[in-house]
């Protein structure tokens, strides 16, 4: 009984991993479309190959995450585009709040 | 309940609605009664001693203020103090001290034999009881008047995103922050979530990743080499860091969701370029309060220097004490103490040999935040060691069995090599995760590019908060936090 209810509550939970990844990679490419129109429109090409560059990344992450079910190449990639976006607020002047 | 538990997932939003819906004169009671519930759901029974600690300091406080004579005053500080700290030592540290005594006289060739009473150490019990104690003696040495509405008083004591862990607040901030009206500022979302998110990234991929190399390291330190014990140590330096200014993030996040400012506790501490440093930047809330309630008053730096040096060890014995029931907090605490003091005695010679030249100055500077942080790192031994037996051994192995092997399997894929990367790349950067700005300008406009970008960065780290806290969910289930038990 005792594992019957921790398989269903482990097919629960990869349900809903499963649910919030496509929730979060949706509002991902979303967001990143947005800003891609924005910046094509204000004619500011390089943030665009940028913002490209990070849309290949996260594809990448997500390929990894349900072609191999594994954990550590999705959390490379989007840890790679949160990292390099971080260095880049650094760079332009952010301070060190948190 | 915890933070990274499924429940607080639903609790929080809920909380928040609720409390912005209400009209202001509701919202006290309104939070009281969320915050008991967040610390009943640990344990029910656990509320009347958080419940008895309020009244005991509530009408203590109002006693002190009301009575003219000077002996009521003092009677009524000493008895609530002697309250208050009594059932923090029934409950954390009766156990300790009948069992070091016990020990103390088997080794004179007693036969003392003694059953310990193992009682449940009540959650928080350390946090609260130190910030009820300050609002006492703020109010006898007429700092600040008493409270006299219990429901505020209550609600200051019980705050839940405060309650469990701190940061220790004073009344000072707290309470005028609880009783004033407000109304919902975008300013305050933006920073709680900047906050919850910084927090739960410290929390859940940072700390707890690098904890499962730490617990699987010592838990065998015996079979373990020299190097995997020098890395496993410099990791739990930075999961303690992780654990801890996670949970304060995301108690400072959560308290600005409800229009409340809650003290600073971390300040980048392992950039320190001293101990002294270190110890003004880290858990800033707790050895503030030891500075005021304990340092000043036995006479601080004003007064010779073996006195000074002594009011250091006492304030770090205090420390350790505070941190826990345990022999090894204790030499944890007078080791940094020391260090202190060693600090203080060199302070001069080092810096006339330093200040000769700006070059050397530069230098100095540069090499003093590793050679800090290798110190810090060094003392955190006893800190995460079992005992001090275990201790001693851990750096017995590092000095004398350095050779790289056993406790090292995990480095030889190089996933794991690559995610230890990407921990630590976050551990460095997440400090400048920017503030996710969602005002509008003087005219009324959102700048939508800035919106976006903001965006761009939160959405990849939310992303990796919920792959990791769902891939713990479904293993081991969620992780406590290290300074639960304290």
């Amino acid at each position: 009984m005792l594992q019957y209810e921790k398989k269903k509550r482990k097919v629960i939970l990869c349900c809903a991993t499963i649910v919030v990844v496509m929730i979060v990679a949706i509002i991902l490419f979303v967001l990143a479309l947005g800003m891609s129109l924005i910046l094509f429109v204000s004619k500011r090409f390089s943030l665009v190959i940028f913002l490209c560059a990070i849309g290949l990344l996260s594809a990448g992450g997500l390929y990894c995450y349900f072609m191999q079910y594994d954990l550590v190449y999705s959390l490379l990639a989007f840890g790679g585009i949160a990292v390099i976006l971080l260095i880049y607020m650094m760079i332009k002047g952010g301070k060190r709040e948190l | 309940m915890n933070f990274n538990s499924v429940i607080f997932l639903i609790y929080l939003p809920l909380v928040i609605l609720i409390y912005w819906i209400l009209p202001h004169k509701a919202r006290w009671a309104f939070l009281l009664l969320a915050s008991y519930f967040f610390y009943a759901y640990h344990n029910v029974w656990l509320i009347f001693l958080i419940l008895g600690t309020t009244l005991v300091s509530f009408f203590a406080a109002l006693g002190i203020q009301r009575s003219e004579n000077k002996k009521v005053r003092v009677f009524l500080l000493v008895l609530s103090l002697i309250l208050i700290l009594g059932a923090l030592f029934v409950f954390k540290y009766l156990d300790f001290a009948i069992t070091s005594v016990v020990s103390f006289v088997n080794l004179f060739g007693g036969e003392a034999s003694y059953t310990a009473l193992n009682l449940i150490l009540p959650v928080g019990i350390s946090f609260y009881t130190f910030q009820t104690l300050s609002y006492v003696i703020d109010v006898y040495k007429g700092k600040f008047a008493a409270e006299t509405h219990f429901g505020y008083y209550a609600l200051f004591v019980s705050f839940f995103p405060q309650l469990v862990a701190g940061p220790i607040e004073r009344p000072d901030n707290l309470l005028p922050q609880l009783k004033a009206a407000k109304k919902i500022d975008v300013d305050c979302f933006s920073y709680g979530f900047q906050y919850l998110i910084s927090g739960f990234v410290k929390k859940i991929v940072i700390a707890d990743f690098l904890g499962v190399f730490v617990a699987s390291t010592y838990g065998n330190i015996a079979s373990a080499s020299g190097a995997s014990l020098l890395i496993a140590t410099i990791f739990f330096a930075i999961q303690i860091y992780g654990d801890f200014a996670g949970y304060s993030d995301i108690a400072i996040g959560a308290a600005h969701l409800l229009g409340i400012h809650l003290t600073k506790n971390f300040d980048h501490p392992y950039l320190s370029k001293s101990v002294r440093e270190f110890y003004r930047r880290w858990h800033i809330t707790l050895n503030s309060w030891l500075t005021d309630y304990i340092y000043i008053p036995m006479g601080g730096s004003r007064c010779g220097l073996p006195r000074h040096l002594l009011n250091i060890m006492v304030v770090f014995l205090v420390s350790g004490f505070w941190h826990g029931a345990s022999w090894n907090y204790v030499i944890w605490g007078l080791l940094n103490g020391l260090l202190i003091c060693i600090e203080i005695l060199l302070s001069k010679p080092l810096e006339n040999l330093t200040n000769k030249t700006e070059r050397r100055k530069k230098v100095v500077n540069f090499i003093s935040v590793p050679i800090t942080f290798m110190i810090i790192c060094s003392t955190w031994v006893f800190f995460r060691a079992s005992d001090i037996s275990s201790a001693l051994l851990v750096y017995q192995r590092i000095f004398t069995s350095f050779a790289i092997g056993n406790g090292l399997e995990d480095f030889k894929e190089v996933t794991f090599i690559l995610r230890v990367i990407l921990t630590l790349a976050l551990f460095i950067f997440i400090p400048y995760l920017p503030k996710m700005n969602l005002k509008p300008d003087e005219e009324g406009n959102y700048d939508a590019r800035q919106i976006f970008s903001t965006l761009v960065i939160y959405v990849p780290l939310v992303f990796m908060i919920l792959m990791c806290w769902l891939d713990q969910l479904s293993s081991s289930g969620e992780s406590g936090f290290i300074y639960f038990q304290f």
